[in-house]
C-alpha cells in the first residue's frame, strides 16, 4: 500500500520512543561520568576549571551535518527526511610553517597514529551510532556510501586554511588547553566523556527529528481523513481502518458501509481515536518501563 | 546550520565546551550560556529565543532543570531545527516524565 495508515505510523512513532528511550542510558552514563571527572579533576587544579576560564577565541570543532534526503516516489512520506550526524572539524592550529604540523589537537575521536594527516586536512568523521539503527538504516547507508559527495562541502576549506596558517597565529584549539598545559588526566577523561556523550546526543536528536516528522504526517493524515468526507476516498481509508479495528479487536460500530459524507467523517474519526487508545495502553507500559 | 548550542550550569557548559561545541564568532555572540542560581530567568528565555532565532544553531542542548524553567517556550517550539534535547546535569537526573518530546508524543495518544 503507498498510504500509510495511522496505524503503521503509530506504531513507527512507537518504535522510534523506544529507540530514544533505549539511546538516553548511554548519554547519561557518559554524562554522569564525564561530571565525576570534571569534579576529580577539580580536585587537583581547584577553581580553575571554571567559565572564565573559557578562550573566547574558540570555534566550534564538533558541529552537526543535516541530511535532507527527499522522499522517494515509492516512499510513504512527503516530507524531506532530516537526519543528522556529527562532524569533527580540526581548526587550523597555530602559525607553523610546516604544513603538517604534529601541534594539532589529538581528536579524541580519532586513534593515535595519524595526528600528522589531522592539521593539513579537514577532519570529517560521519557518526552513525547504533542507537539510530532501525529505522534510520536508509539513513545510514545514504550517509556512508557516498562520503566523496559529502567531503566536497569541506575539501575546499582545505585549501583556504593552508594560506591563512601561514598569515596569521590562530589560537590553539583544544579546548583542555584552556585549563593550562599540565591538565590532570581526569580532566581529559572528562573531555573523552563528554565526546562519547556527543556522539550519544546527535543520535538522540536525530530520533527526535524522525518523531517529529512523523508526527507531522500523523497530523496531516488525520486533517486528510476528516477534510475527505467524499466516498471514494472515504471508502478506501474507511476499509483500511474497518479492517485493523478488526484486528486489534477493538468492537466499533459497523462502518465497513460507505455512509453520507457526513457521516463518513465521523466514523472515520472514531476508527482513529479506537486505534490510538489502543495503542495508548502500549504507551503507558512503556512509559512505565522506563520510569523504573 | 551545523551549531550545537548549550544551555546549563557550569560543569555541564564546560564538559560539552572540553568536547568542542563552543563557538565564539566574530562579533562576540556565543552558542552558549552558563546558568547558575543567581541567572534571572529572563535571560535565560531570551538566549533562548536567540538560539532558536540564528540560522547557524542546529541543535540546543539544556539543562533539564533548566529546560524546566522555561518549559512553555519549549513546549510551544514546533519546528525542526533547532532540534532541542534534554539533558541531565550533575545535580539533576534525566526525569522522562518532564521531557517535551515524551510530552509531545503523550498527547498524540490522548485522543481527546
Amino acid at each position: 500500500m503507498t498510504h500509510p495508515t495511522a496505524d503503521d505510523l503509530l506504531l513507527q512513532i512507537l518504535d522510534l520512543l523506544d529507540t530514544y528511550m533505549a539511546s538516553r542510558e548511554p548519554l547519561k552514563a557518559s554524562v554522569a561520568k564525564g561530571f565525576f571527572n570534571i569534579a576529580e579533576a577539580r580536585k587537583t587544579m581547584g577553581s580553575q576549571i571554571n567559565q572564565h576560564n573559557y578562550d573566547l577565541r574558540m570555534k566550534a570543532s564538533a558541529t552537526v551535518a543535516i541530511d535532507a534526503n527527499p522522499p522517494s516516489p515509492l516512499a510513504t512520506t512527503t516530507v524531506s527526511k532530516h537526519s543528522l550526524s556529527l562532524v569533527r572539524v580540526s581548526p587550523p592550529t597555530s602559525m607553523s610553517s610546516l604544513p603538517t604540523s604534529t601541534d594539532s589537537i589529538p581528536d579524541p575521536l580519532t586513534p593515535a597514529p595519524a595526528p600528522a594527516a589531522e592539521p593539513e586536512t579537514t577532519l570529517r568523521r560521519r557518526k552513525n551510532p547504533a542507537a539510530a539503527d532501525a529505522d534510520n538504516d536508509g539513513d545510514g547507508d545514504d550517509l556512508g556510501s557516498p562520503p566523496a559527495q559529502e567531503t566536497k562541502p569541506y575539501e575546499h576549506e582545505t585549501p583556504q586554511t593552508t594560506p591563512t596558517k601561514a598569515k596569521h597565529t590562530r589560537p590553539a584549539c583544544d579546548p583542555l588547553k584552556w585549563f593550562g598545559v599540565l591538565v590532570p588526566g581526569a580532566l581529559r577523561e572528562a573531555q573523552g566523556d563528554f565526546t562519547r556523550a556527543l556522539s550519544y546526543v546527535v543520535a538522540l536528536a536525530d530520533v527526535q527529528l524522525e518523531m517529529a516528522r512523523l508526527e507531522g504526517e500523523l497530523h496531516k493524515f488525520v486533517e486528510r481523513g476528516v477534510e475527505k468526507g467524499a466516498p471514494e476516498k472515504g471508502g478506501e481509508d474507511e476499509g483500511e481502518g474497518d479492517k485493523k479495528e478488526v484486528d486489534a479487536g477493538t468492537a466499533g460500530d459497523e462502518n465497513g458501509t460507505v455512509q453520507g459524507d457526513g457521516t463518513s467523517t465521523a466514523t472515520e474519526t472514531e476508527t482513529e481515536t479506537a486505534v490510538e487508545k489502543g495503542t495508548g495502553e502500549l504507551l503507558e507500559t512503556r512509559a512505565d518501563r522506563a520510569k523504573q | 546550520r551545523n551549531l550545537i548550542a548549550v544551555i546549563g550550569d557550569e560543569d555541564t557548559v564546560t564538559g560539552l565546551l572540553l568536547a568542542g561545541v563552543g563557538h565564539i564568532d566574530s562579533k562576540q555572540k556565543s552558542n552558549f550560556l552558563v546558568v547558575d542560581g543567581k541567572t534571572p530567568i529572563a535571560k535565560v528565555e531570551e538566549t533562548f529565543n536567540e538560539f532558536l532565532r540564528r540560522r547557524d544553531v542546529a541543535i540546543i542542548l539544556i539543562n533539564q532543570h533548566v529546560a524546566d524553567e522555561i518549559r512553555q517556550a519549549i513546549d510551544d517550539h514546533d519546528q525542526a531545527f533547532p532540534t532541542i534535547l534534554e539533558i541531565p546535569s550533575k545535580d539533576h537526573p534525566y526525569d522522562p516524565s518532564k521531557d517535551s518530546v515524551l510530552k509531545r508524543v503523550q498527547r498524540l495518544f490522548d485522543g481527546s
